[in-house]
């Protein structure tokens, strides 16, 4: 089970404790700042597929070093039988702990998006995450963030972010999730947040079980100070 | 202007196509023509012939009303009015006035009003003609027996012979300044031997795209004619009081794509003749309109660089400090015009970005007034651990751009994306090109502070890309604080490439120093 599987599970279900994971995993998993409990944590992901046929693929994936500043990665097209079509694949982040400020941001985007074989299809699809700490404050957002020519099942969808976390059932095959967000922080000392633009969960016909997951511009960004 | 020209007879024939209504019944004082159905035109529909009619009569007024069916309010009138000889030896235009009225009993003035075209007389024969724009206040395509609209010429002395040719239009320009267009006139005579036809012609007019041409000639005595070629016939009249005295021809042609038009009428005299003719041009109705951006700078330390003027948020221009520039043929409707590049010690008086309503036809105004002061002491320049990241995005739509940063007097990486779903857009300031991603690499030195302000960081450097290719590039960035958006911008130049903008998304956090 992939971790935006459950941390998609956790937020509906368990959100305290998944909230808490996240945030000793991005303690942990971060680059320690100057001064002990500072951190900035940013990801992003282009494209990332999980089946049992396809295996687990990720296009476009950049991590912020633990020193910070920006990194980028670039993919001409992610192709994926059956399963995924892409072009354009761009994942940025960029960040720094500072002495009065910790800042994040992260984007993931991809272009000529075709989801299982046209079932989802997008012109453009970009998430956007900016995190920032200065010490008494925290805040997360995800402005920014845009789906262009979304079609799902033939259904066209406004430009622009649906509602964060609409789910939209694919009769066969499982369910989306667009414009997921899952945040993490007090507010106060730290605050994250994840963007999965389309995340479709896919399901066994026969038993319900999750079976795989396609993520199409996931950005994630973390500031604790 | 005389002139008279001959040239081989040609057999007269007249389109079935003709549109009206070859009315040279002599038995009728009134030639009465019939009208082709019309309805309003929407802007951008091209001109129509609406209405027409025409009378002859003689006194100190000549009148002629629309029946048995008015034109639609909103046309344009043309009222050609004729006359013979020089009645009270007055060989000028004897019309005192040209005016509409109602045909109830007595007549109900309406008031349009009517601007003379082109008069042009010989001394034997004289016509005038004389255009309303946009007439108002009648009822609309009213018939009979309600009251129609009729058009009344006053003259100054009587006239024992006279005529008046009415026209209305749809699809003209609503103010005379932008329906009427270029306009000749010419008078003639027919010399012996009269075997070839007498071209009367008033000379080449240009026409706008969409125009409407107006031709009309007059001759004394009345002969044959045929008209210019490809012209549409509007109305031909003599009576039974002038059959030996005159006969006209009126006429017209619409240019879908514009150009010159150089009308001409051969008129088969028999014996001694003389003729006139006029041409005008009326102009479509507009279906867009202009804006012109004017900016006034003043005070101290003025900037020494451009601003830029950025209509609707997607096309962007240069503008001096004190200039003007002209955005032409935008839609009707409102749009927001922006300032930008404006420097921190100078300050806009009105509101940045204006929001103006752009009218068919006219043009919209906005004035930017700047007044600049001297600067404060300039920041220290940047320290060795002062550094900028940041990432984000500005743009929104279908046009924007991502972009992620790292700079310092070291050097550092620059990613920036140009997002053009829409593929290549001539028309767009940022999408000429196209979607492009473009990584570069900032030059060690070149990081600086920057001239929008002490929270302001410039650099330069040189990058790659698939789509584009190797380029020079060079930013401004400015941490405005958090949340970055809307507060934090951005200006990029990749060669001939730029975009600003303050930042839709993200956020660029200035490090090392205490922000201003």
């Amino acid at each position: 089970m992939s971790t935006l599987w459950s941390n998609h599970r956790g937020a509906h279900r368990a959100g305290p404790l998944v909230a808490l994971l996240l945030l000793s995993g991005a303690l942990l998993a971060s680059p320690r700042g100057p001064a002990w409990g500072q951190t900035a944590a940013g990801q992003a992901i282009a494209a990332r597929v999980s089946t049992p046929t396809a295996g687990s693929q990720t296009f476009a994936a950049v991590t912020l070093p633990q020193a910070g500043g920006m990194e980028n990665a670039d993919v001409d097209a992610a192709s994926v039988i059956n399963t995924l079509g892409a072009a354009g694949l761009t994942s940025i982040t960029s960040g720094q702990v500072d002495q009065n400020l910790v800042s994040v941001t992260a984007s993931a985007e991809a272009a000529d998006v075709n989801i299982l074989n046209g079932l989802i299809a997008a012109k453009a699809v970009l998430a956007l995450t900016t995190s920032y700490a200065n010490g008494t404050t925290a805040a997360s957002e995800s402005d920014g963030s845009t789906l262009l020519n979304l079609v799902i099942a033939g259904v066209p969808y406004a430009d622009g972010a649906p509602a964060p976390n609409t789910r939209v059932a694919l009769r066969g095959v499982g369910y989306v999730v667009l414009n997921e967000q899952i945040s993490s922080g007090d507010g106060v000392q730290s605050a994250g947040l994840t963007v999965n633009m389309i995340h479709v969960y896919l399901l066994d016909p026969l038993s319900g079980a999750p079976s795989g997951e396609i993520v199409v511009a996931a950005a994630t960004s973390t500031a604790t100070l | 202007m005389k002139n008279g020209r001959t040239r081989a007879r040609v057999p007269v024939l007249l389109a079935a196509a003709l549109l009206s209504l070859h009315c040279s019944d002599a038995a009728s004082p009134e030639h009465q023509v019939s009208r082709p159905s019309a309805a309003v035109a929407a802007a951008g529909d091209p001109i129509q012939l609406d209405q027409q009619n025409g009378t002859y009569g003689s006194g100190t007024f000549l009148i002629k009303g629309f029946n048995p069916t008015s034109p639609h309010v909103g046309d344009a009138i043309l009222a050609t009015i004729f006359w013979f000889g020089a009645p009270g030896g007055v060989t000028g235009n004897i019309i005192e006035s040209v005016t509409d009225v109602l045909t109830t009993v007595p007549n109900t003035p309406v008031g349009n009003k009517y601007e003379l075209v082109e008069f042009v007389s010989d001394g034997t024969i004289s016509m005038a003609t004389y255009l309303a724009t946009n007439v108002q206040n009648f009822p609309d395509a009213a018939a009979e027996p309600s009251p129609v609209l009729a058009v009344r010429a006053d003259l100054k002395v009587p006239v024992t012979n006279g005529g008046i040719a009415l026209s209305a239009w749809i699809g003209v320009a609503g103010t005379m300044s932008q329906a009427l267009g270029e306009h000749r006139a010419a008078s003639g005579t027919a010399s012996p031997p009269f075997i070839s036809p007498t071209i009367a012609d008033p000379g080449a007019i240009s026409l706008n795209p969409g125009a409407l041409a107006y031709g009309v000639s007059l001759a004394s005595p009345p002969a044959g004619v045929q008209g210019p070629s490809g012209w549409t016939l509007i109305g031909i009249g003599n009576d039974a009081v002038m059959k030996n005295d005159d006969e006209y021809d009126a006429r017209f042609t619409v240019s879908p794509s514009g150009g010159t038009t150089d009308p001409q009428w051969s008129w088969f005299f028999t014996g001694p003749g003389v003729w006139l003719a006029s041409v005008l041009a009326l102009n479509p109705a507009p279906t867009t309109g202009d804006l012109t951006v004017t900016t006034s700078t003043s005070g101290e330390n003025l900037p020494a660089t451009d601003y830029t003027v950025t209509l609707d948020g997607s096309v962007s221009r240069s503008i001096t400090t004190s200039g003007t520039v002209t955005f032409s043929a935008l839609s009707p409707g409102p749009h927001t015009v922006a300032l930008s590049g404006v420097p921190m010690n100078c300050q806009v008086a009105e509101t940045n970005p204006a929001n103006v309503t752009v009218v068919a036809g006219e043009t919209a105004n906005v004035t930017f007034t700047v007044t600049c002061s001297a600067p404060p002491p300039p920041p220290p320049p940047p320290g060795p651990n002062d550094f900028m990241t940041g990432g984000g995005k500005i743009g929104g739509g279908r046009e924007f751009a991502t972009f992620g940063l790292k700079a310092s007097p070291d050097g550092g990486k620059f990613k920036w994306v140009q997002h053009c779903p829409d593929g290549h857009r001539s028309a767009s300031a940022v999408c000429a090109r196209g979607k492009f991603a473009f990584h570069g690499t900032v030059t060690p030195g070149s990081y600086a502070q920057g001239a929008r302000g002490p929270n302001c960081r410039t650099w330069a450097g040189t990058g790659t890309s698939k789509e584009i290719g190797a380029h020079d590039f060079s930013v401004q960035a400015c941490d405005g604080g958090e949340r970055g958006r809307g507060v934090d911008f951005i200006e990029v130049t990749i060669d001939g490439y730029q975009n600003s903008g303050y930042l839709t998304g993200g956020n660029i956090q200035l490090h090392g120093r205490r922000k201003s």
